[in-house]
Order: structure tokens, then sequence, then C-alpha cells
């Protein structure tokens, strides 16, 4: 993983109070590019996080620094970053069109040249028909999609979106995933939050799960699965005779628990241990010949996690 | 929602500078102001005092000779001293003092409360620039539609009489230069108020009790000692006018300050605040939820 | 393992009847009032004058209590219409200040917050809904302006006798005319503009504006004219010409010099150019407020 700052983005013990409501408190996090996942409850602090790391709110204390670039220089920093931001709130007046037609002539292009952009990210949403109307006049999955074509116009390196899946059909919601995904590529930053847990896990390279303020785990699902000993993992097997691989495991050190499915047809093993655990299972299958139909770990995903961790809290 | 979006000439994005910023955001913001019923009460304002003068002179007509509405001002004369009373009681005052208000005091108050100042804030640009911007675009609103209705104002004023003695003295070079005058002091008075109701804007969550306490310190600036009268703008406005006002007491001032004074003065007094308001937008977050 | 099955019953209890349920906007009114500390500030220096008043009344009447202070109050202050307009001068200036400080929130909130299609979809007609509105207002101004000025008034005709009271009877009419018509007036305005203009901040600015720039043209028309006829555009002006007018026999030197040279209309004009002032205020108010907002 690059250690290059230019391409990390970087919070360095940054804390933000709101008088004496606490924000986020004390975030150390270096954020490689791809698609990473902001998850936690309401108000555990992921606007907060995403406002500070696009310039809207100050850090109290700390450093915060978007691919080398400062987030108190706002000229700098919005060439490289996009920010669909939360408030679903829209300048007067606005229709589609202007709405990013006049950010890209902020932007530096001239009046035709943004107005062919603007239509053409607008296409791209799917949003064409409606570019004409007021703002004002969209549904609230138009106007998520209008934002959203705002903020990818300028085709910045860094992305930022504040539950970007509010609000949007299931069709509309899966064309938007494919949309990000292709946008992760390619050494680009996309900071996602979102509460739909299984488009997070479908999405994310990287999760950060935040909790009344505080980063309580970062990383990718399974390295941070990984590192919750005190919840072992969970994995389901199924063969035709499961008994004899089950007498194998269950006196494994790495194995904390086993039990047969009522069918006879395989069985749940906990284990502190995963890979000690494949291990012993590939072990068993060479030397007795078994056929297993599966071995799948059933609560490493960031639902799980996030039950761990934030709801068990 | 197909293909990925094509990646943008970067280095056209970066080219752009900040004259041009500033002329696009100016143009924008000008847009905003200019459509939707905001801009009727600035309007009726700047053209109320003319409206007044008009309904005058057609009331006068309408009496006939010989009636006593006849003697309600005389000649030429007395229209301009009328004129120049209800320019520094009213237009100045009042009209332009809440004009400027209106327009400036929402400058960013409105977007704050619309929650939609953050796609000014996620732009690449300096937000000195949102600040320049939104000042401009309101001085070009107020600033013409304030020195059309000064100029209408004094035309107005030379509607009475016979038109073929009045009319020669309203384009004669006096005449001219006196209404030019009067324009440009209501651009100063939009150039000076602005800044004032901008800053207050941008600091205070609710101006209007800022915006009242500085009414009332303004109308009661004649009545204060002489260095109290220099910390006002009506002060600076009401030195500069060229016809000097004799019979309402609100539009006398004691001891004028020079011409050139005033119109330096009012501009450092601008930029000063200009300056203050680019520093405030600078170190100011955007946390809608305390706005609302 | 238990399931609990819960099932949807309407409300059984005893329902309010509908006549009354604007009363619920009033008293929710009124609670965002009490919230602002400017509001609890304010209303409590509204009492100030009139008990300065009803101080200076007792102590007219308890010839003790002078030989004690050593003062000549009687002679110094006469209790007449000067002395009520004295009273109710700054009372209608703070009921401007109150209307200013809570009357822009009114309707701005739901209004910004989507509540109208809420309060119409069943609970309340729209006449109910401003009535209510309207009543917290009015509640709130009448117990700054004619409320603590009535009791001055009472205070003193139970302390100066029959005669008295059967002599200041215009004083009471004024007392009463000009601050219901001022009522009405912050009310119907308040209200419109709160419907009209959606902050806050924004909406305080037009109600200041409407009272004080018509006030300008008015003295601009005056200082040309030499006539009242630009009093129409005016109403802060009318109510103050109101005040004067209708208590105009019981004002002594001071009442009549605050008075001053400017001219005054009629009070039916008077009166009849208020009127039209509220009613427009009330037809703002009633083409604004709709259940839905439709956008194209």
């Amino acid at each position: 993983m690059s250690t290059d700052p230019r391409e990390l983005i970087l919070f360095q013990e940054v804390s933000k109070f709101y008088g004496e409501v606490l924000g986020i408190n004390r975030v150390s996090l270096s954020i490689p590019p791809g698609i990473t996942s902001l998850v936690g409850p309401n108000g555990s602090g992921k606007s907060t996080l995403m406002n500070l790391m696009t310039g809207l709110l100050h850090p109290t204390v700390g450093r915060i620094s978007v691919r080398g670039t400062a987030t108190d220089d706002p000229e700098r920093l919005h060439r490289l970053v996009g920010y669909c931001a939360q408030p679903d709130t829209f300048p007067p007046a606005a229709t589609g069109l202007s709405f990013v037609a006049g950010f890209l002539e902020i932007c530096g292009l001239g009046r035709r040249a943004a107005q062919l952009r603007a239509e053409e990210t607008i296409d791209q949403l799917g949003l064409s028909d409606a570019a004409g109307r007021k703002v004002a006049a969209y549904s609230k999955g138009m106007r998520q999609r209008i934002k959203l074509a705002r903020a990818i116009a300028h085709d910045p390196p860094v992305l930022v979106l504040d539950e970007p899946l509010n609000g949007l059909d299931p069709m509309a919601r899966a064309e938007v995933i494919a949309l990000f995904r292709r946008w992760g590529a390619g050494g680009r930053h996309l900071i996602v939050s979102s509460h739909i847990l299984h488009e997070v896990d479908l999405l994310s390279d990287q999760v950060i799960l935040m909790n009344q303020g505080y980063v309580v785990a970062e990383g990718d699902i399974q390295g941070v699965r990984g590192e919750m000993t005190r919840h072992p993992l969970q994995i389901v097997v199924r063969c035709a005779d499961p008994r004899p691989l089950a007498a194998r495991l269950i006196g494994a050190d790495s194995v904390t628990d086993l039990q047969l499915h009522a069918d006879g047809g395989g069985f749940f093993a906990r284990t502190r241990d995963p890979e000690g655990f494949y291990r012993l299972v590939q072990d068993a299958v060479l030397q007795e010949g078994l056929i297993l139909e599966t071995v799948m770990p059933v609560d490493d995903d960031v639902g799980a996690v996030y039950q761990y961790l934030i709801g068990e809290a | 929602m197909s293909a990925s979006v094509n990646p943008i000439d970067r280095p056209a994005i970066l080219s752009r500078g900040r004259w041009a910023q500033l002329r696009v955001l100016t143009r924008q913001e000008l847009r905003l102001r200019a459509t939707g019923l905001w801009s009727l009460p600035p309007l009726l304002l700047a053209f109320g005092p003319t409206f007044l003068l008009l309904f005058i002179v057609v009331v006068k007509h309408l009496f006939g000779p010989g009636d006593s509405a006849q003697e309600i001002v005389g000649g030429l004369a007395d229209w301009r001293q009328a004129f120049a009373e209800v320019f520094h009681s009213l237009m100045l005052r009042v009209c332009v003092f809440f004009g400027c208000a209106a327009v400036f005091l929402n400058s960013f108050r409105s977007a704050v409360a619309g929650r939609y100042l953050h796609y000014s804030y996620l732009s690449p640009l300096r937000r000195e620039l949102v600040v320049a911007a939104k000042y401009l675009s309101g001085l070009i609103f107020t600033g013409i539609a304030f020195m059309l209705g000064s100029l209408t104002m004094w035309t107005a004023a030379h509607l009475d009489g016979p038109l073929g003695e009045t009319l020669p003295a309203l384009f004669s070079a006096q005449g001219l230069r006196l209404g030019l005058t009067y324009a440009g002091i209501s651009f100063l008075g939009c150039l000076g108020y602005g800044a004032v109701f901008l800053a207050l804007g941008l600091r205070f969550k609710n101006p209007i009790f800022p915006t009242l306490f500085l009414m009332v310190w303004e109308s009661i600036n004649l009545f204060l000692p002489a260095g109290l009268q220099k910390l006002s703008i009506i002060h600076y406005l009401q030195s500069l006018g060229p016809i000097p006002a004799k019979t309402q007491l609100i539009s006398v001032v004691a001891a004028p300050t020079s011409a050139p004074v005033s119109i330096i003065g009012l501009l450092l007094v601008t930029m000063g605040l200009l300056w203050l308001s680019m520093r405030w937008a600078r170190g100011m977050e955007l946390d809608y939820g305390s706005d609302a | 393992m238990a399931v609990y099955e819960r099932r949807y019953e309407p409300y059984q209890g005893p329902r309010r009847p509908v006549g009354g349920r604007a009363w619920v906007i009033s008293r929710f009114a009124w609670d965002d009032f009490a919230r602002s500390r400017l509001f609890l500030a304010s209303l409590v220096a509204g009492a100030f004058v009139p008990t300065l008043g009803l101080l200076v009344v007792y102590l007219h009447h308890n010839a003790q209590a002078l030989d004690v202070l050593n003062l000549p109050i009687s002679e110094l202050i006469r209790i007449d219409g000067s002395f009520f307009y004295l009273l109710l001068w700054p009372q209608h200036w703070l009921a401007l200040w109150m209307a200013l400080v809570v009357g822009p929130g009114l309707i701005t909130r739901d209004l910004t917050g989507v509540a109208l299609p809420l309060y119409f979809s069943r609970p309340l007609s729209r006449r109910s809904y401003l009535f209510g509105k309207a009543a917290a207002l009015m509640a709130l101004l009448s117990a700054v302006t004619w409320l603590p000025v009535l009791l001055v008034w009472l205070f003193q005709a139970s302390l100066g006798g029959r005669s008295w009271a059967g002599d200041s009877l215009d004083i009471l009419t004024s007392i009463m005319v000009s601050s219901l018509a001022w009522i009405l007036l912050l009310t119907s305005l308040s209200l419109a503009i709160s419907a009209w203009v959606r902050w806050t901040p924004v909406a305080r600015l037009f109600i200041l504006g409407l009272v004080s720039v018509p006030s300008a043209f008015a003295m601009a028309v005056y200082g040309i004219t030499d006539r009242p006829w630009g009093l129409v555009f005016a109403p802060m002006l009318l109510v103050r010409d109101l005040r004067f007018s209708l208590m105009e026999d019981s004002l002594s030197q001071i009442g009549t010099a605050m008075r001053g040279g400017f001219p005054s209309l009629s009070a039916p004009w008077t009166l009849a150019a208020l009127g039209l002032w509220t009613a427009l205020g009330f037809l703002a108010l009633m083409s604004r407020v709709k259940a839905l907002d439709v956008v194209r």
C-alpha cells in the first residue's frame, strides 16, 4: 500500500467539537484509493467526517489532507473533490442543467463547453428528460441523482458521497452502484456513507466503522473481522458425512465450538483462527478423501461486524 | 446510466483565472437576484419616490389653476428644493437603506437558511470570491435601480410648470450635472450600506436587531455631536448633496464633510467592511443544523 | 418465545370539539414564544411603564404617602388624557417589538417544516389554523397594550370616583380602539409576512419596513404638500393619530405638544384606512396558506 500523502486522505489526530457536543474525537485515518464505506449509526460522526474532509467544517484539533492538499484551501481542494452532501436543497429557480453547468463554468469551462459537459453527465445519470425542469419539482430520487451529477461533473479524483443511495429505486440503485464501481477503479478515492449494509458489502474495498464520534474499526472487512478475536468466526461446512471431519476438528485448539446440523449433512464451527481451521479442513480432505459441498464463513460481512462492534456496544 | 463519465480535460479546469470565476459567479448571483419576487421590494423602493412626485404633479394638474392645491409648490426652484428634501429624507434615509438591507442582508443569510450555500463553498474557488461576487451582484442590482430611481425622480421634479421652461433646465449642463450627482450619491449609498449589510448578514444569524440598531443610529445622527455624526454612512451622503436642504430638520447637516473626504471615507469604510466579510466567510463553517 | 400480535385500534377516548381545536394551535404557539428569552425579557419590560402608572395613580390618591415622600405629585403629573397617552405610547411600540420578535416565526416554521399538509389533512380547517395563530399573537399583544393600561384606568376610576370615570370615557375609548386597531393590524401584517417570507430574519425586516417606510413617504408628502393624505399609506402614523384624536378633549398641554403641528385625518377616515390595511394583510395571508404548494 502506498504511503505517499499525495495518494492518501489523511486524518491526523482530528477532533471536532460543536461547542460542548462531540462530533468526532481523535480520529487518525489513512484512506487509500478505492471504495471506502463509512458505516455507523445516526449521530456517529460520519457526516462530520465528510464535512471535515471537504472543508465545510474546520477541525477543532488536528490536521487533514486530501491527496496532499489541505482542506482550508478550497480553490485547490475542490478541483480534487466532488461532494454529494446530505441536504436535499438547491438554489431557487435552478434547473437540473443550470445547476450542473453553472458549477462547471466556475470550474473553468466556457459556457458552451460547460453546457455540453453538463448534458453529458446528466444523461449518464438518466435525467436528460428532466434536465430543463426546475430541481424543486424533482422527486427525491431525481434530486439525489442531480446532486450526484454535479459531484462527478468535473471528473474529480476524490468523490465523497453522503448517503447517495437514499431515495433511489432498486433499478437506479443498482445502476448507481455500478457507476461507483467503475468510478472507484483506476486509483480514485470514493468515500461513501450508507446505512444499507449489504450494499456496503457489495461495494466497498474497505470500511470505516464509526460510533459515538470514534472510529471503532477500519480496513478491509475480512481483515477487520479477523482482528475481532472476542467473536470467533462462524463457518458452515456442508458434506455428505460430516462426523469424521467434525471429530478431527473438535480436538483442535483453534475451534471453540462445533454444532452438527439437524439433518446430519453438515455443521457450524466457531474458530478464533480461521486460517488454521481451513488448513485442518484441507488436511482432512486430502487424508480422508472427503467430498465437501460448502465451506463458508457466515459472519464476516459488514452486517456482522457492525452488530458485534456497534450493536453490542 | 450507462457508460462512466468521460474524463474531463483537466488542464482546462486549472487554467480558469480568478477574474473569470468572479465574472461567472457574479452573473449567476445577479440572475438569482433579478428573478422572482425578491427583486420587487428594492425596485419599489427605488422608484417609489418618483411615483410620489409624479402623483403630486398629477394631482396638482387635475385640480386646475386657482385651486388651493395649486399652491402646493411654486416654481422650478421650489420643485428642486422639494426634490432635495425628498431625496435626503426619503430616498437616502429610507429607500436606499431598506433596499440595501433587503438585498445585501439576504446575500448569505438566505443561502444559509435555504441550505444551498454549500454549493458555492464546494466549488474550486477562494471563498473571498464568493463574498466579492455576492457584493458585486448586489451593488450592480441596487446601484442601477437606485441611480435610475434618482434620475427619474429628478426628471419628475421638472415635470411641473411650463415644460418649455423646465425641460431646457433639466437638460442644461447644470441640470444634468445635478441629476447625475444625485444618482452618484445614491450609488455611493448602495456602496456603503451594501458593505454594512453584507457584513451583518454574514456575521449574525439574526441580523434584524443590529439592523434596527443601525436604523436608529442613522436616524438620530443629526442630533449627535459633530464627532459622532461622522461615524455613520448617512452623514457623508448628506454632505454630498449639492442643493442645500432648508426646511426639514432631518435633512440639515450642521458641519458637512467635504466631497472628496466623504467619497474617500465611504470607499475606505466599504473596503474595510468587505475585508472583514471576506475574513468571516473564510472562517465560516457550514452547519445548517443550527441555522434552520 | 412468544409473539405478541399488535393490531391497529382506533382512538376511543374523548375528542376535543371541532370549534375548540384552534386553541391547541394557540397553546403551542405560546409554548414556542415562551422558549425565547428575548420574548420573556420583553414581556417583563412591558410591565414597567404600567406599574409606574399604577404607582403614580396610587400616590395621587394617598395623601399620607405624599406627605411622607414630600413630593407634589398632584401638581407635577395630572391624571388626564396626556398621562394615559404617555402610558399607551411606549406600550404600542412594545407591541411592534413583540410582533417583530415572535410574529415572523408563527407560520414560517410550519411552512419550512412542511407541516401544513399534516395540519390540514384531517384535524383542522384552514380558518381554525389561522384563527389559532392569530389568537396567540393577539392575546400576547393585548397583554402588553390595552390590558395593562386599562388596569391603570380602572384603578384611577376606582379611586377618582364615578365623575372622573364618566368624564374620561374618551380616554378609555382611545385606549381600547387604538390598541385593538394596532393589534389587528400587526397581527394581520405579521402573519401575512410570516406566510409569504420563509426566512424569519427577512420576515422581520419586512415587518420593520412595512411600518417605517410608508411613514417616511407620508412625511415626504406632508413636507411637499402640507396635506395629511399621505397618512393613508402609513399605518403606524394612522394609529398614532387615532390615539390622539379619540382623547383630544382630555389632552393637556403636554399631549398637544407631543402631537405637534402634524395634521391628521378624521377618525372615520383613519379607521377606514387602517381597516383596509388589515384586510389586505388577511387577504394576503389567506391566499398563501394552503395545504399543498405545487412547483412546476
